[in-house]
């Protein structure tokens, strides 16, 4: 829901209002059926499209999930992960690096398809759409709320209900169960334990694993982006090769860079990798970085080439150019793109996992995932996994609601 | 002084071969031209945005063809106001100079006051006079201006044509306009050239 909310609300709110005008004074367009078949349902079904394909990746490569809620049942994602810590091991149980094989091969196949698909809709949608002045962007809407509203309630809820069973604590003893309102559980999430890390450790690795993708990943992702619009003018076809390989990452699910990361490490050094705490960030880089050039790239296309010629003409030296012109222009994009790539390293759990199951390091994600592997007759271990969710949700929550402040008002939409 | 010699450049089909001109201090020229003849592309071949595909651009007697265009000392008026979003009216032109007086800058355009005024709140004769303030606050050794009147209306455009002109004047410096429009060019120029007709090496100069 909030992909197509992400997907569509840009085009709603950008869209130039001249367009409806004119609808309405023509004949196909006098009845709000007529609007609707004739100007909204063309030019929204792209984005509905899109946000579908999105959906369909997203729930297909759902690891967590799956891990946690349908106890028993397997998906692509969960069979590669839950077999995959044999991988790579030289001669011991081919089979299941065949299974892996197998399923990384028939997933990928069917990602690609999707992200092929995506892309196509994505480039029909921006060709189409007149944009609005940004003064009738900022012209709040008050019908909107009729959508947003319900949406806000329907996504909100579950979190809410993590926030308050973090403090709801179940007894058991002879005389039966009751419930109690207390902060034990947060207690026993902050308090390392014998089987389990402390809270402290696993936010203090997040946070470090999110700030070394960052310092990776946005500027990685930015030069990859400024070389596909560099190419592009010479030549297209090359750049739209580089523009796919960039998406490749998209392709793979966490699980399977996790794997794949993980390989590398066997074939590489895995005693030192296994140790080495920063391992996990390889896997949080190629998976971020396919973001960071997917925000990048629309923000560096939409800068007019005059400014950077009249600054020439101004006597600007390349390195004045880029601080006093390029720098403050792409602000906005530079910023959504970190604060995306800290929230997707921070939540980042499939591919940790994977990672790190043979290490002791541990992040927020992993350190749910532990709490939630005990048995569930132990009195704390599920508000100590609803503490640490709420800490993770409300990291990721700010960090998204404070990306929307630095969006530009005429922003096309998809992250 | 400015001097082309032999200017040539080609991208799809030929746009100007063999063209020259000589500008000298003070002096305003206009080129005309159809739409499509070249005249932006010439522009910006004299101030080193485009490459020529042949010969020579001197300015006070210094060879200035391989010159990066941030070096040349030549300012560029473009067709719609080209003013960086992200900053003010003042922080515009503070990028042609960032001790300049603003204040006077403004005033001599006609804008006394806008400082502080954001640069998408004004209107297109507003951005000119801004674009104009701001090229002349870098103290260009000469000034271009590819046709800066041709999006305004009417009125505005023979307002600012005029107080354009005694600017330039007053500042002693020397520009090149092109236009497609002939009565703009007259009014503005002190002598005006068919970019059209240099094709065929025949330069039609006329004197207002």
């Amino acid at each position: 829901m909030a992909l197509v909310i992400r997907f569509c609300e840009p085009v709603l709110s950008t869209l130039d209002p001249r367009l409806e005008q004119q609808m309405r004074l023509l004949p196909a367009g006098r009845t709000k059926v007529g609007r609707f078949r004739n100007l909204w349902a063309p030019l929204l079904m792209p984005s509905i499209a899109a946000a579908a394909c999105m959906t369909f990746i997203f729930s297909f490569t759902s690891f967590a999930l799956v891990k946690w809620i349908t106890l028993g049942d397997n998906t692509l994602e969960s069979v590669m992960a839950s077999v995959g810590s044999s991988a790579g091991i030289k001669d011991y149980m081919i089979s299941r690096n065949e299974i892996i094989l197998g399923a990384s091969l028939i997933q990928f196949t069917i990602l690609l398809a999707a992200l092929w698909v995506m892309s196509w809709l994505q480039q029909r949608r921006q060709a189409l759409l007149p944009q609005a002045s940004e003064a009738i962007v900022k012209t709040s809407n008050g019908k909107g709320w009729l959508i947003i509203g319900p949406g806000l309630f329907f996504a909100l809820s579950p979190l809410v209900a993590v926030l308050w069973a973090s403090f709801r604590v179940r007894h058991t003893n002879s005389t039966g169960t009751t419930y109690a309102w207390e902060t034990s559980g947060w207690e026993f999430a902050f308090t390392r334990t014998n089987s389990l890390p402390s809270g402290w450790d696993a936010l203090v690795n997040s946070l470090g694993y999110a700030g070394l993708t960052l310092i990776i990943a946005l500027p990685l992702g930015w030069i990859l982006a400024q070389t596909i619009l560099d190419v592009e003018k010479e030549r297209p076809s090359l750049a739209r090769l580089l523009d796919i390989l960039t998406m490749l990452p998209f392709a793979a699910s966490s699980v399977m860079i996790g794997l794949g990361v993980m390989l590398g490490m066997i074939r590489i050094d895995a005693e030192f990798f296994y140790s080495f705490w920063a391992t996990p960030v390889l896997a949080h880089i190629m998976i971020t970085t396919p973001f960071v050039v997917r925000i990048m790239l629309p923000a560096l296309r939409s800068i007019n080439p005059e400014y950077d010629e009249c600054a020439r003409t101004l006597g600007m030296p390349a390195w004045k150019r880029f601080f006093d012109i390029r720098l403050p222009l792409l602000r906005g994009s530079i910023l959504i793109a970190g604060i995306f790539t800290l929230a997707m390293s921070l939540g980042e759990f499939g591919a940790s996992w994977v990672v790190t199951r043979n290490s002791d390091w541990t992040t927020l994600p992993i350190m749910i995932d532990s709490l939630r592997s005990i048995p569930y007759n132990t009195t704390y271990t599920a508000p100590a996994a609803c503490a640490i969710s709420s800490v993770l949700m409300m990291i990721t929550l700010f960090l998204f609601t404070w990306a929307e402040k630095f969006r530009p008002a005429r922003d096309g939409g998809m992250f | 002084m400015l001097e082309c010699k032999e200017l040539s450049k080609s991208f799809e089909k030929k746009l100007f071969t063999g063209f020259g001109l000589e500008l000298k201090p003070g002096e305003i020229i206009a080129i005309t031209g159809p739409s499509g003849c070249g005249k932006t592309t010439l522009l910006r071949t004299i101030c080193g945005l485009e490459s020529l595909d042949s010969g020579t651009v001197m300015l006070d007697n210094t060879d200035i063809t391989n010159t990066p265009a941030e070096e040349r000392g030549i300012g560029l008026i473009f067709q719609s106001p080209v003013l960086f979003p992200h900053l003010s009216v003042e922080g515009n032109l503070l990028l042609g100079d960032k001790d300049g007086d603003i204040s006077t800058a403004l005033e001599e355009v006609g804008l006394s006051g806008f400082e502080k005024r954001r640069v998408e709140s004004l209107s297109g004769g507003e951005g000119q006079r801004v674009s104009l303030a701001r090229a002349l606050l870098a103290k260009p050794k000469v000034l271009l201006l590819d046709e800066p009147f041709s999006s305004l209306d009417e009125d505005l455009s023979e307002k600012l044509v005029q107080d354009v002109r005694s600017i330039l004047k007053k500042n002693d410096c020397p520009a090149i306009l092109v236009t497609h429009n002939k009565k703009i060019a007259g009014d503005f120029a002190d002598s005006v050239i068919s970019l059209s007709n240099w094709r065929y090496h025949d330069m039609l100069v006329a004197m207002y």
